[in-house]
């Protein structure tokens, strides 16, 4: 008997001790976020940061693999079993706002006067990814773009200055790309330049910039109907598979396989050119670095430059209760409010104004690029449907650069398989 | 007796009758005892596949977005299948992968199988071999063999070596879906062989030392006495080969993410892509019955062949 009130004498003091005062009213925040380790990093990092800053809030993060990322949150959401925060990718904010998956961020509680005030803060149209009917539903994190990389040794061996001959236009890559290419018989040993194909996301970010540098654009202004089947937007695929088959400086079947980071061919020198994003410095490292030079997306007219723009951003759930929707606020507020530091741990600039202002950042190497490319960028096609769309504009390239295609044909596909999807609920 | 055994006197009818616990008979009793033992199991399958299988035929009838109410729409969803060519195009690829994968595999097995029954040296050590590819996880041999099949990888290694030229294995429409079968093959067949070999065993010593004395030949044993007693193990290999090459999703997930153009789209990562990346998961479900419908048909189909085969 006596083992019986010992047990529970020792029960009940261990719950008496449990959590105290301070734990027992500590509001407890899940964050997940998609994996990419110097970002994941540097978040936990936050996240411990924000643990010794106080005590009422404790987060708990989770870092998931991209690819079934956004199905998880997806998934967790309608369950009702979703996180507190999650992030989320500027191209999946329609969808997932159509779904009523994230709660409109409330501007004061983030440190603002309004979203006007808000918006005065950040590089003209930032924000505007993350907005609908005039609401801020994800508040940016990272902010990328896609500019081109290339392998200064490369340059050099070919008889190139890298810091001269780099090139502006497509044209220009098209001609360079001739001295770098790399032959052994008919056998490609080292391409001159690659687009990524191994996914339908990277498809839209590499081939909209294309499309729009020749002004066409992937849906009409009402969002309903497709229309990249038009003449820019066969120029734009004509282009896109060029390099490939009729330049003969790049092999896209090495990319496909190169999955899930094809700018690793770069790194591994395995291409001299590749256009990838700002993450992709600290993914690479500065020794790797040591070797590459970063340079503007090329163009069809540098008059008139079209790139990409692209970001994560934190997301807070609508079915949690005000007091921790109010708590995720502060912690989102806490995250953003250094982005040196962002820039110095993942190499992605924030988009506020003031960027390149803020003492340090602009020695971060080839920040001056991120930004005007970032100046220059749109977001991808806004729809509920860009999944949809971001597939069949994949298996359109798909069929132009590796079957020979006729890029009309494959476009006038691709825009059937479009509309069917727009055309449903 | 005629066997010449002395008869034992039982009165089973009375030792039944004496006493009736809950007042059943005896057969009555085994039937419940039966039922008892299967009932955990029976519970375990109700709850965790026959009622989310129902739930599916139940989905498939509405319009259901994941975070909206569903909404029924007859059988617009099947309608929206039936109109929709990247749904014909995976229900070819399934087609395809199930077939290229589950023929050579009923084959592979049972060679693999007549070879693993022989004695040899180190014969314990051959089927572990053979065996291991099953334990290691889907995911895993998937991010092996994408390797394996890297422009710069080692089958092009091995293929160069005898002077054939790099084949992108994963990213030419040719190669893709064959590449994803010689790896099905690959893991089932060895799975299939242990099943076979089990049948081999089963096979008593004596109808192969009769038949040998007959005069009968190798061919003739093989054709007389292992295939028409092996006949029940080959449905079961059959069937179950069948079954599986056609829920394929992890290495096309993995490797190719249903390209080059759709060409490894298989219908699980179809429906998987519809339900979870295109949110209709209606249409997913919808999918998902005919799947189901087409994996009952193979088997009733090749259950009806080879019964009548036994026959």
């Amino acid at each position: 008997m006596w083992r019986i009130r010992l047990v529970l004498a020792l029960l009940i003091a261990g719950l008496a001790s449990g959590p105290g005062p301070a734990g027992a009213q500590a509001t407890k925040l899940t964050w997940w976020e998609h994996a990419n380790p110097p970002h994941n990093e540097y978040s936990k990092e936050l996240v411990a940061r924000y643990h010794r800053a106080q005590s009422k809030v404790a987060v708990s993060y989770e870092v998931f693999p991209m690819t079934p990322y956004f199905k998880k949150v997806t998934v967790a959401m309608s369950t009702k079993t979703g996180p507190d925060i999650f992030t989320v990718m500027d191209p999946l904010m329609p969808t997932f706002i159509e779904k009523k998956m994230m709660v409109p961020l409330d501007p004061r509680s983030l440190g603002h006067a309004s979203i006007d005030d808000m918006k005065s803060k950040y590089l003209p149209g930032a924000l505007d990814g993350y907005m609908a009917e005039g609401k801020l539903y994800a508040l940016p994190i990272v902010s990328g773009t896609m500019s081109l990389y290339l392998n200064k040794r490369h340059f050099e061996e070919a008889g190139l200055d890298p810091d001269k001959d780099y090139p502006q236009t497509w044209d220009q890559l098209a001609r360079i790309g001739k001295k770098l290419v790399k032959f052994e018989g008919d056998k490609m040993v080292r391409e001159a330049f690659d687009f990524a194909m191994h996914s339908s996301s990277w498809t839209m970010s590499q081939f909209e910039p294309i499309l729009r540098q020749f002004g066409g654009s992937t849906l009409d202004p009402t969002g309903r109907k497709c229309t990249v089947n038009s003449e820019a937007g066969v120029k734009a695929m004509r282009l896109r598979a060029s390099f490939a088959l009729e330049h003969k400086i790049s092999d896209p079947t090495v990319s496909v396989a190169t999955h899930p980071l094809p700018a690793e061919d770069l790194a591994q020198g395995r291409v001299s050119m590749f256009v990838t994003h700002p993450g992709s410095v600290a993914q690479f490292g500065p020794e790797k670095m040591k070797d590459l030079k970063v340079v503007s997306l090329p163009q069809v007219d540098p008059q008139k430059p079209v790139t990409h723009f692209y970001g994560f951003a934190l997301a807070v759930n609508p079915d949690i209760p005000a007091d921790r929707q109010k708590a995720a606020h502060g912690l989102m507020r806490f995250l953003i409010q250094n982005p040196k530091e962002w820039l110095e741990h993942t190499a992605y600039p924030l988009p506020v104004k003031n960027f390149l202002e803020i003492p340090g950042v602009r020695s971060h190497p080839y920040i001056d690029v991120f930004i005007q490319d970032m100046s220059t960028g749109r977001f991808v096609t806004r729809s509920p449907k860009f999944t949809e769309i971001a597939d069949a504009m994949h298996r359109a390239m798909e069929r132009v650069v590796l079957n020979r295609v006729d890029p009309k044909r494959s476009l006038d596909q691709a825009c059937q398989e479009i509309d069917l999807a727009l055309s449903k609920p | 007796m005629s066997n010449g055994l002395p008869s034992v006197p039982v009165s089973l009818p009375q030792a039944r009758t004496a006493a009736r616990p809950f007042g059943l008979t005896y057969a009555n009793r085994l039937r419940l005892a039966g039922f008892l033992f299967v009932l955990p199991a029976l519970f375990h399958f109700a709850l965790f596949k026959f009622y989310p299988m129902a739930q599916a035929l139940l989905l498939s009838f509405f319009r259901y977005d994941l975070m909206s109410s569903p909404e029924f729409t007859g059988l617009g969803n099947y309608r929206a299948l039936y109109e929709n060519p990247l749904f014909h195009q995976a229900l070819g690829v399934s087609v395809k992968y199930t077939l290229g994968v589950a023929i050579p595999e009923w084959f592979l097995a049972l060679g693999l199988a007549l070879l693993l029954n022989r004695a040899m040296p180190g014969r314990g050590l051959i089927r572990l071999a053979y065996f291991l590819p099953i334990a290691m996880s889907q995911i895993v041999v998937a991010l092996v063999w994408k390797f394996l099949y890297h422009p710069h990888g080692l089958v092009n290694g091995l293929l160069a070596a005898v002077g054939i030229g790099r084949i992108n294995w994963l990213s030419e429409e040719m190669t893709a879906l064959p590449a994803l079968i010689a790896i099905g093959v690959w893991r089932g067949a060895p799975l299939f062989a242990v099943v076979y070999l089990a049948g081999l065993q089963a096979i008593p010593r004596d109808y192969y030392e009769a038949a040998a004395m007959d005069g009968a030949g190798l061919w003739q044993r093989f054709r007389w006495i292992t295939l028409p007693l092996l006949r029940p193990t080959m449905l079961f290999v059959m069937v179950m080969s069948l079954l599986m090459a056609m829920k394929v999703f992890t290495n096309p997930l993995v490797m190719t993410e249903g390209g080059p153009n759709g060409t490894t789209r298989v219908l699980p990562y179809f429906i998987y892509e519809t339900g979870f990346a295109f949110f209709r998961m209606g249409e997913a479900a919808a999918a998902s019955s005919i799947l189901f419908g087409l994996a009952l048909l193979f088997t009733l189909v090749q259950f009806r062949l080879l019964r009548r085969g036994l026959a």
